[in-house]
This record gives C-alpha cells, sequence and structure tokens, in this order.
C-alpha cells in the first residue's frame, strides 16, 4: 500500500516538473551541451567547423586580453556590488517606516525603472550624462562647474555604466528587502522596545540580523547580474574609453559575432560559466547558504 | 496607535521618501519631455525641461512605421508567454516542494535549474537558436516564447511559496480522495496567488523587454517586437533620436501602467512565504 | 534527447493548433519583393522611394525588413541556414562575407554600363572570385564638410580643388576655429576606419603591400606611426576625443548639424541629410587636405545583392533591371544626391549652390589612391576589423603608445593570415 502510495507520488512527481524540464533541457541544456562541443573546433557561425582539440583552451590561457576583460569584470561587480545591495536596503527601509505617508507612491516610483529594457535604460542615461548635450553636464556647467568628461575618463565611464545599472535594479531588490523586513516577526521589535533598545540599537541587533538571508539573496543575484553586464555597456560606452569598460560579456560577443570565432568564443563562455559558478558557490558557503533561520 | 500627531515625524521621512522617488523618476520624466521637443530643440542649449514648442510629430512618425503592429506582437509574446511561465513553474515549483519526502532527489533537479541562472545567457544564442531552428520554429512566434518561458526565478519562487505550506493540507486532500492533479488544483492553485501576481509582472515585464532572441528568430518585419523596432532607428550613419526616444516613452507607457493596476499584489507576493501563509 | 525532442515538438503542435493567430499567415502574395535595409529608412531615403515607384509602375508589392547594421552578423547567417532570406539585399558587407550566398548578377545585367570605380570598390573587392554577386547602389566618397558660419567668424575662407590645404593648414585652422570660431571642437572625424586611413594614405602608409600572389603587412611603419601619433595630438587638442577613444554613442554628425564643430570629415551620405535637415548654420563642402604624399580619398558604397536562395529570386532581377535603366536611376540619383555608378548618368543639380557642392566631392573620386586599392584587394578586414578598431581606440585614449598600438596589431593580423611583417 505505502509503495505503491510512493510510487504514484514519484510519478505525479515526474508529471508536475515535465514541462519544465523538457523546455530547460531542449532549450538550455542541449544548447550547453553543443556549446562545449564547439568549443573544441573552430567553428565560424558559418561552414567551417573542424576538430581542433584544446586548442581555443591553450590558447585562451594565454590570452592577455581576456584577463584584462575578467579582470575589468570584478573592478567593476566589487565597485558596484555595495551600493546595489545597500542602497535598496536603505529605500526598502525607509519605504516601510510607519513614519512614511506616501508609501505605496513611493514604492511605484522607485520601482518603475526597473520596468524598462536595457534598450531604454541606455538612451535614458546618454541623455542624462552624455558628455556633449547630457542634462547633468549642463546643469554643472551652468553653476559654474567644469563639465566632466563622462566618455573620456575611465572612472567616469564605469560610474555611468554602474549607475545605470543600479538605477535600472534598486527597484527591484527594493522589493525583495521589502519582503524581507516584512517578515520580521513584530513580537521582536516590541520585545526590543520594552528593553529600551534604541531606535539604532534595533536596527543592528534585530533588523540586520533577521534580514541576512535576504541581503544574501540580493548580493547573490547582483554578483551573478554584475559579472553579466552587457547590454547596458553596449547602450552607453560601446566598451570605451580604449577597452576601460570592455567587460566579459562584451569581450565573447567581439570574438563570436564580430570576428566569427564561435568555437574560441564557446570556450571563453565556458570557461567564464565555471568561474561564474565558483563565485556563487563561495557565496553561498560563506553566508551559510543564507539558510532561513 | 503609536501614530503621533506630530507633524514634523511624519514630515521627514516622507520628505525624503519625496526626494529619493522622484530622483528615480526624474531621467523618465526628462526623457518624455524631450520627446515632444522639435528635434532640433534636443541638441540645443540652453536645456530646458518643457519644449518651447511642443510637437507630437515623432510619435505621429512612429505610428506611422508600424508602431502599434509591433506593441500587438510585444503584448502577444509578453501574455502568452507568462501564461505558460505560471503554469509550468507552479507546477513544477509545487513538485519540489511537496515531493520532497518522497522523491530523494529534488534537491539535484533544483540545483539543475539553478545553473540557468548562473550562465550568461546570451552566450548560447547561437546554439539556442540552432536548437529553434531544428525543431521548426524559426521565424515563429513560438521560437521565442517557449525557449524562455522556463524560469528559475519562478520555479525558485513557488517552491519557497508551497514549502511554507503544511503537507497536512495535502494530506487531507488526500484523503478526502483527490488525485494528485485534483489537490494540485484545488488546495493548492489558490494558495499561490501572490506569487502568481509577482511573477506575472516580472515574466510580462521579461518578455516586453526581450531583443536578442526575438531578434534572431524572427525574420519578418511585420512579426518584429517593440524592443527590435526601437533599435531599427540607430543606424549605421545616424541615429533618428526623435523617433527613438517617441519610441521608447510609447514602449514604456502599458508595462507601467499595468505595473501601476497590480503593484499592490507584487510586495505581498515577496513576503507572502512567511507571516501571511 | 531524440525522445525529448520529438514529445517538445508534439506539445508544440498542440500550441499551435490552439494558438494559431500569431503564426500561421506566412503565405504570401505573389508578387511581394522582400527587401532588406539596415535602419529605418527616412522619409526621403532614395531607395525605398525608388523601390515604391518602381512598385506602383508594376503593379507589385513591397515587403520591407530592418535588421540593425549591427547585428546583421548575428541574424544573416541564421537566415541563410533556415532559407529565409529576402530577394534583395542593400547591404555594404555581407555579400563580401559570405559570397557564396549570393547569386551572379553579370548574366542578368551588363557589368560594362557601370563607372569602372564603382565596380571595382563594390563590385570587385567583395567577392573573392571574380563574380558579380553584387551591384552598386550608393557609391560613397569621404569628404570634409565645414561650418560657414564659423569660418566667417574668423575670416577664414575655404580651400579651392587647385589650392587645398595641408595637414598642417589644416591643423593651425581648426585650432583657430576652436578658438575664435565660436564652435566647441575645431574638427570631427567619424569614428570609422575609412576616415582615419585616409591620413594614411595621404602620408604615403598603407595597411599591407603587395608580395607576389600574397601580401606582407606594414601596418606599423615608421610613417603610419608618426600618423597616428600626429592623429592623438588633434584628438587631444581640438577634436572631441571621445568618438575616437571610445566610450560614447554619440555620432559626431549631430554635433555639426548643431553647429558645434568647425570642419567635419565624412563622407557624400550626410549630403542629404545636411541638405534637408540643417536649418540654423550655413556650411558647405570644401576638398579634403594633403599629405606628405599626396592628397586621399576612400571610395565606399552600398550595393544590392540577391541571395541564391530567395524565394522571388526573378522579381529581385526584374527590379535591378528596372533600376538600372538610365531614366530610373537618373530618378533614384537625384533623390539620393550622390556620385553616379552608371555610365553616362549624372547628378546635374539645379540649385546653383549644391552644383557646386557636386564638382567638390566629384573632385574627390581622383583621390583615391593605389594603396588603397591593394588594401582592398587584401581583404584584410575579414580577419580583424575590430582589433584594429580597438588598437585605435586604446591608442587615442592614451591608454598605450601609438607605435604599440599599431605594432600589436600588425602582430595580431600577420598571425591571423600568415601575411610577413615588413616592419
Amino acid at each position: 500500500m505505502k509503495t505503491h502510495h510512493a510510487k504514484r507520488h514519484v510519478v505525479a512527481f515526474w508529471l508536475f516538473i515535465a514541462p519544465c524540464l523538457i523546455l530547460f533541457s531542449v532549450f538550455f541544456l542541449l544548447p550547453l551541451i553543443l556549446s562545449v562541443g564547439f568549443s573544441f573546433t573552430n567553428y565560424d557561425g558559418w561552414k567551417t567547423m573542424d576538430f581542433i582539440g584544446l586548442s581555443n583552451y591553450g590558447e585562451l590561457i594565454k590570452d592577455i586580453k581576456f584577463y584584462q576583460a575578467l579582470g575589468r569584470t570584478f573592478g567593476y561587480t566589487l565597485f558596484s556590488l555595495p551600493f546595489k545591495v545597500i542602497v535598496p536596503l536603505l529605500i526598502a527601509l525607509l519605504l516601510c517606516s510607519k513614519r512614511v505617508a506616501i508609501k505605496s507612491l513611493g514604492r511605484t516610483m522607485v520601482y518603475i525603472p526597473s520596468l524598462l529594457s536595457s534598450l531604454v535604460v541606455g538612451i535614458t542615461i546618454n541623455w542624462m550624462f552624455s558628455a556633449e548635450y547630457g542634462l547633468v553636464n549642463y546643469i554643472i556647467q551652468s553653476s559654474g562647474g567644469t563639465p566632466l568628461e563622462w566618455a573620456l575618463n575611465p572612472r567616469l565611464a564605469t560610474f555611468v555604466i554602474s549607475f545605470a545599472s543600479n538605477w535600472a535594479s534598486t527597484g527591484f531588490y527594493m522589493v525583495i528587502f521589502i519582503g524581507g523586513i516584512n517578515n520580521i516577526p513584530a513580537d521582536l521589535y516590541e520585545a526590543a522596545s520594552i528593553d529600551g533598545s534604541s531606535g539604532l540599537q534595533t536596527f543592528f541587533h534585530i533588523t540586520i540580523p533577521m534580514l541576512a538571508p535576504t541581503t544574501f539573496l540580493v548580493t547573490l543575484l547582483s554578483t551573478v547580474n554584475l559579472l553579466k553586464e552587457y547590454a547596458l555597456v553596449q547602450g552607453i560606452t560601446q566598451g570605451g574609453p580604449g577597452l576601460n569598460t570592455t567587460f566579459i560579456i562584451q569581450f565573447i560577443f567581439d570574438k563570436g559575432f564580430n570576428q566569427m570565432q564561435y568555437g574560441y568564443a564557446s570556450a571563453i563562455s565556458l570557461l567564464v560559466m565555471i568561474i561564474f559558478a565558483l563565485i556563487a558557490y563561495f557565496q553561498f558557503k560563506l553566508s551559510n547558504g543564507g539558510e532561513q533561520k | 496607535m503609536k501614530r503621533s500627531s506630530q507633524l514634523s515625524k511624519v514630515f521627514w521621512p516622507s520628505f525624503w521618501t519625496f526626494v529619493v522617488a522622484a530622483a528615480m523618476v526624474f531621467p523618465i520624466v526628462w526623457l518624455v519631455f524631450s520627446s515632444f521637443k522639435q528635434t532640433g530643440e534636443l541638441f540645443s542649449y540652453p536645456l530646458r525641461m518643457f519644449p518651447t514648442e511642443w510637437t507630437a510629430s515623432h510619435y505621429a512618425k512612429v505610428i506611422n512605421d508600424g508602431f502599434f503592429g509591433y506593441v500587438f506582437n510585444s503584448l502577444f509574446l509578453a501574455v502568452v508567454g507568462t501564461l505558460i511561465t505560471l503554469v509550468i513553474s507552479s507546477m513544477c515549483g509545487y513538485a519540489l516542494a511537496i515531493y520532497r519526502f518522497d522523491v530523494s532527489y529534488t534537491n539535484l533537479i533544483f540545483g539543475i535549474f539553478l545553473l540557468g541562472t548562473l550562465i550568461p545567457g546570451e552566450t548560447l544564442t547561437v546554439p539556442q537558436v540552432a536548437v529553434i531552428s531544428e525543431l521548426g520554429l524559426y521565424n515563429n512566434i513560438w521560437g521565442v516564447i517557449l525557449p524562455v518561458v522556463t524560469t528559475t526565478t519562478g520555479i525558485f519562487m513557488f517552491r519557497q511559496q508551497y514549502l511554507s505550506i503544511p503537507l497536512s493540507f495535502v494530506e487531507a486532500a488526500r484523503i478526502d480522495g483527490s488525485n494528485e492533479a485534483q489537490t494540485f488544483f484545488h488546495v493548492m492553485l489558490p494558495l499561490g496567488t501572490s506569487s502568481t501576481v509577482t511573477l506575472a509582472i516580472f515574466s510580462f515585464m521579461w518578455r516586453w523587454n526581450d531583443y536578442i532572441l526575438p531578434l534572431l528568430v524572427l525574420s519578418e518585419q511585420r512579426k518584429y517586437t517593440i524592443q527590435i523596432a526601437i533599435k531599427n532607428y540607430i543606424g549605421f550613419n545616424g541615429v533618428d533620436w526623435s523617433s527613438i526616444l517617441a519610441a521608447s516613452v510609447m514602449s514604456m507607457v502599458p508595462i507601467i501602467i499595468l505595473f501601476i493596476i497590480l503593484q499592490r499584489h507584487i510586495i505581498g507576493g515577496l513576503s507572502a512565504s512567511g507571516i501571511k501563509g | 534527447m531524440k525522445k525529448i525532442a520529438i514529445f517538445a515538438l508534439a506539445i508544440l503542435l498542440v500550441g499551435n493548433v490552439v494558438f494559431a493567430s500569431g503564426s500561421q499567415e506566412t503565405a504570401k502574395a505573389p508578387k511581394a519583393l522582400k527587401v532588406m535595409l539596415s535602419e529605418e529608412p527616412s522619409s526621403e531615403d532614395a531607395l525605398l522611394n525608388t523601390l515604391k515607384e518602381w512598385a506602383s509602375e508594376t503593379g507589385n508589392t513591397l515587403d520591407v525588413m530592418v535588421i540593425p547594421y549591427e547585428d546583421q552578423l548575428t541574424k544573416f547567417p541564421l537566415m541563410a541556414r533556415n532559407k529565409d532570406l529576402p530577394d534583395l539585399i542593400a547591404t555594404t558587407r555581407l555579400a563580401r562575407l559570405y559570397p557564396d550566398e549570393f547569386a551572379d548578377l553579370s548574366k542578368n545585367i551588363d557589368i560594362s554600363i557601370f563607372e569602372p570605380m564603382a565596380v571595382e570598390i563594390i563590385v570587385d573587392s567583395y567577392a573573392t572570385k571574380k563574380i558579380a554577386n553584387i551591384l552598386p547602389q550608393q557609391f560613397t566618397i569621404t569628404n570634409v564638410f565645414y561650418n560657414k558660419d564659423a569660418f566667417d567668424r574668423v575670416g577664414l575662407s575655404a580651400p579651392t580643388v587647385d589650392d587645398p590645404w595641408s595637414f598642417e593648414e589644416l591643423a593651425a585652422n581648426a585650432k583657430l576655429l576652436q578658438e575664435k570660431g565660436g564652435v566647441k571642437y575645431g574638427m570631427a572625424m567619424d569614428s570609422s576606419r575609412a576616415r582615419y586611413d585616409n591620413l594614411m594614405y595621404a602620408n604615403g602608409g598603407s595597411m599591407v603591400e603587395k608580395r607576389g600572389e600574397s601580401f606582407a603587412v606594414t601596418i606599423n611603419s615608421p610613417q603610419n606611426i608618426a600618423t597616428l601619433e600626429e592623429f592623438v595630438r588633434w584628438n587631444n587638442s581640438f577634436m572631441p576625443k571621445a568618438i575616437w577613444a571610445g566610450g560614447t554613442t554619440d555620432n559626431p554628425a549631430d554635433y555639426f548639424k548643431n553647429g558645434d564643430v568647425g570642419i567635419y570629415f565624412s563622407g557624400t551620405w550626410n549630403y542629404n541629410s545636411f541638405y534637408t535637415q540643417i536649418k540654423n548654420i550655413n556650411w558647405g563642402v570644401m576638398p579634403s587636405p594633403v599629405g606628405s604624399a599626396g592628397p586621399s580619398a576612400i571610395l565606399g558604397g552600398s550595393g544590392l545583392a540577391v541571395p541564391v536562395n530567395a524565394k522571388n529570386k526573378d522579381l529581385a532581377v526584374d527590379f535591378l533591371k528596372w533600376f538600372y535603366t538610365k531614366e530610373n536611376f537618373q530618378n533614384y540619383l537625384n533623390r539620393d544626391k550622390g556620385l553616379s555608378s552608371l555610365v553616362g548618368v549624372t547628378y546635374s543639380p539645379a540649385d546653383k549652390q549644391v552644383a557646386e557642392d557636386y564638382k567638390i566631392l566629384q573632385s574627390e573620386v581622383a583621390k583615391v589612391t593605389k594603396a588603397f586599392s591593394v588594401d582592398e584587394s587584401s581583404l584584410w578586414r575579414n580577419y580583424y576589423d575590430n582589433e584594429y578598431r580597438d588598437a585605435m581606440r586604446q591608442a587615442v585614449n592614451g591608454d598605450i603608445s601609438p607605435a604599440k598600438a599599431l605594432n600589436d596589431f600588425a602582430a595580431l593580423l600577420s598571425k591571423k593570415s600568415s601575411w610577413p611583417l615588413k616592419y
């Protein structure tokens, strides 16, 4: 009787996950396997495809531009990550405060940039930060300052992309934080206020620790998304000035599509994927998997 | 009960909320006003917030270029894609949560799905489109919908939601004589509402903003989506800024309206797994 | 895997029955010419209007599709593999990159009706084998625009065809314009190698040189390094540096239209749009400056190609036959206001100013150098177009020295092409 039930449950389990699993296998795992296959060839995206063993990988470990692109990607991620996590957290706290009168309107307005496509975000940000006809430089100039060279200074160019990325994701992460804040049991706060703890103490002793799993989730998601930054770069700096904002995904695209080295591009993608997976794994381990309670 | 009558206590936090919120939408507002400026005024100093001479001619041009057709295609893609995502993600999340004691390898399977978020999806585009072509879905709206309906985020959200539900609920339904499918539909589906709305808006937004896959798979102009339409104004020798701005603004409107209608549920959806359950 | 695929297919079929509305409209009107362009055409677009004229004359219909220029390289192989190609493609590079995919049009149209120069640039250099898989449409050449108002402010008169400026005069005048001409930048240049390379050719440099049947890489020659060093100095002094250093998606044509640039290096394709769009400044065209080895101009252009596997190939050929008659091509040229690629057809502007400008534009054609033709025939671009752009960007931005940029690029090109290095 029991085994009969268990068996029926196993069958039901497979039937329930079948649509997702099949679509995922066909449109994701299968391309992934193909991509692994391409990485051992000199595939040019067209008609040439000869097996060349490990030579793509051999070339890759000697490719200085690959390491430079990877290095820039890490630099960009490390620079942007704190903002990606802290800004939405602060806004979420503000918008959960009992003392704020226009919560729902505020949340909606903060969330709106997250609704836009990368293409539109790029266009909007260009309109703000363009060195020539951008609003920001215009304001600086009108108030007597020297216009900033957004497109020429590597740091400023990286900043603009980081700003765009933040602007477009703050609403999303804020919503996740608001969810986490609402999940903190109210009696914890009551107990704290009975103990006479100050607002700041409550924040550091209750809010922050209780939000750890949420913070972990946001950190993990933003890390992966920052490492994968591509569409915004393409829309704002196109990888310049020089190569200062050419991050790893753009590097792969340049090789693959623009120079028709699909085999080589596949090898880079796979290596990059393994590196990303390791980073995510370490974040997972370090934070104990962000286990809920 | 704690609400103080002192205005200042409410004033400053509300004031800061307003500042933050206004700063967030300001670039969009600027874009919207710019889209009503004459082409010449776009690049002329001094910059002004409001157009000196309002014109809707850019909108007329974009509409004349067939923009509503693209809106329809994007709507079809987003609505159908979202419906499929909701159904299959809730089934999958349900199975991963409810059968976790019956099936020993649920975590392994969940792990495989998690792999999907780590891989820079863009880099798989070429083999992905090869598979789509092999399946005969090239230049077919389904070739744009089916590859993206499985989302790890969706599976994850539903899994979390169903994990918070006591298994005794399920047992009760089974004792009443429901089979597994009936159990899912009659008992579980209504409980998933807030996740459903949240995922619905996310999914709608993702599909609405998709660019690269529609571009590669669709090869007839009348099947194009709005994002491709916007990009088409960026030419090799010049950019039609006025049209781009108008098209961008028009692409935002539906999604913002949808969000405003559904926004209450979104915050609820993400926090539902805990105290509300 | 096969089972899974079949299963997936089954689901799709069911899905298609349920949601049939989006997909089952592939049936075509019998005589619709499917044309592929690289950007959404404006209402003044010469080719589109000519196509429309053809359609209304012959009773056929048009099905225009746009694939953004930068996404064409991703998209085209997919279209070809799916045997889903438009009937007619207006392109600058697809026929060169995928020569086998396009039909040899010399069987249908007599190549001798075209200007030899246009054939050499657009037709010959594109096809690796000597077939005409593309025919000239828009024949363009690099040229120099200037801001008349700014010139007037500093009392400068534009050089004449008989007495062009040297690079030294150009630099001095650009500086003067920036300081006193009321423009933000004395000079601007499109971020395209075909603009910079004119400086290289004019100073006697080249990308490669012919060695028997093959080539040798000469891009890192001392005079090329000197040219690039000079160009970097220009960028730092009186050009919008961000354009060449990268870091922006701006197009300097917008700066010029807006009156912010004194001298603008671009090409004839801009003439028509400047003519219709610029209202607030006076502008003109001037002959290009001369380097230590003489003048230089780069010809280019887009052509019309018909894919081998196109569904309405014959219809496309019909259009081409119609298009290349003297009368219809003349109409096209009047709309385009560009150079003619057809023998015996010239654009004779009614507007006196345009006629004068047109003379200057045509004088540029004679400046095309031998070195440029050799470089083009080597098809080096098929290897490393992007790497060259990146090398230039880094040099202009000051990340690496011009010498290093060119040496590294030369080494890369030599490795990929297996041509020896000369320097």
